[in-house]
């Protein structure tokens, strides 16, 4: 007989349970990590179009998958490991490739990236615009670590079997990235540098 | 490695999680939830798999109803066995003797002709006892208490048939005698005393002479004392 599920279920026992048939212990799931996966994927991606397309992908790729959650993987850690993977998959196959770590190194994390953002986001003065603006003007390894850190709420070492990078490159990747969002959300006249 | 962020690093997460308010499409959150649906309801399977799953399972219903069947028989079965046994025996218990006695017969039966009149039952199965009487029984037991009367019954009749045959008997001699002996008073008084003598020599041999004697006084004295 199927009950309603607890809200202290854990996603495992959601996913099991959904598993057998039970709607509602999927409904559940989707609840606590719509959001999340949703504003990483925006947050990463920095297109919403994409971002929706994406995010319709991963919960389907979920959805369709028979395979159930392994006990000593959070299901967190999986389900935004399939929206990284069908993200990368879709830059791929628009010649853009993620994760430029030749390129980079704890100097390189230290300077600011030059990459602008929107001209109309940044005319609104909003916070949120502004760390909008912010987060794309991060490198996308750094942003990648603050959207999982920030959306996702993993822990660093959890970060790093995600993208299967070193716990000790994660964590240097999270800490200049928060310096630099928060030059430029406190200090207005630097996001207004990078802009330029 | 620690995980423990400075604070400096807690309020810009928390700062960026009270900024970051993006949801995604209600149309979109539809979608996903009726796919989800749609994956757990019951799909309809190719026709071979249909074919396999119905033939499986009618095998199966096969087995389960022949199962269910015999066990349905044997309790059948056990059950007319316990409730008619007892049935049995109290059939048996009410009317054993009377099928008894109509299938086997009774030493009694074997000892009263159905035809002949009672009278002639005792001398008939005194005459005949090793060809139509039993075997002798075995004195009754404390178990055997119908065994009994039986006997006692025959015995009884029998001996109340002889009695009426005396009583007739003795009923029939009297009016007989009387006959004889008027007949020898009515030759006495005409002189014929000879005749008279020898008349009475017949029934000196069936009756007293105290008893003739007697019934000739009282004959005679009715004769006197009629007008």
């Amino acid at each position: 007989v199927a009950t309603a599920p607890d809200a202290d279920e854990t996603d495992a026992a959601l996913l099991r349970r959904y598993r057998r048939g039970e709607v509602a212990a999927f409904d559940q799931l989707y609840q606590r990590h719509r959001a999340g996966l949703y504003r990483f994927l925006c947050g990463l991606s920095g297109d919403t179009a994409l971002a929706d397309e994406i995010f319709q992908d991963t919960w389907l790729s979920l959805i369709r998958s028979q395979v159930e959650q392994r006990e000593n993987v959070l299901f967190k850690t999986f389900l935004y490991q399939i929206g990284r993977n069908r993200l990368i998959d879709y830059w791929r196959r628009q010649g853009r490739h993620l994760g430029r770590e030749e390129a980079y190194d704890e100097a390189l994390h230290a300077r600011l990236d030059e990459a602008p953002g929107p001209d109309q986001q940044w005319a609104a003065g909003r916070d949120r615009q502004r760390l909008q603006v912010a987060l794309q003007a991060l490198p996308e390894e750094q942003r990648e670590v603050f959207l999982l850190r920030a959306e996702a709420d993993l822990e660093l070492q959890e970060i790093a079997e995600l993208t299967r990078s070193p716990a000790e490159t994660v964590k240097s990747r999270l800490r200049y990235a928060i310096q630099k969002l928060r030059r430029l959300l406190v200090d207005p006249a630097v996001t207004e540098e990078v802009r330029k | 490695m620690s995980t423990q962020l400075p604070d400096e690093e807690q309020w810009l997460l928390q700062h960026y999680r009270q900024l970051s308010d993006e949801q995604p499409p209600s149309a979109l959150d539809a979608h996903i939830l009726a796919a989800a649906r749609a994956q757990v309801a019951p799909q309809r399977p190719s026709w071979p798999r249909r074919l396999g799953q119905w033939l499986t399972a009618a095998s199966r219903a096969q087995r389960g109803s022949l199962a269910f069947g015999s066990l349905a028989s044997v309790g059948l079965v056990l059950g007319l066995v316990w409730q008619g046994l007892p049935q049995r025996d109290e059939m048996l218990e009410q009317h054993g003797h009377t099928e008894q006695s109509a299938m086997v017969p009774t030493p009694a039966a074997v000892m009263k002709p159905q035809g002949p009149p009672a009278m002639a039952a005792a001398p008939a199965a005194e005459r005949q006892p090793a060809r139509s009487a039993p075997a002798p029984a075995a004195p009754p037991s404390a178990g055997e208490p119908a065994a009994l009367p039986v006997p006692r019954a025959a015995a009884r009749i029998q001996a109340r048939a002889q009695a009426d045959a005396q009583m007739q008997m003795d009923e029939a001699a009297p009016a007989e005698l009387d006959v004889v002996l008027l007949e020898i008073l009515q030759l006495r008084e005409a002189g014929r005393a000879e005749e008279a003598e020898r008349l009475l020599d017949g029934v000196r041999g069936r009756h007293s002479e105290e008893t003739l004697q007697e019934r000739l006084g009282e004959l005679e004295r009715q004769r006197k004392a009629r007008p």
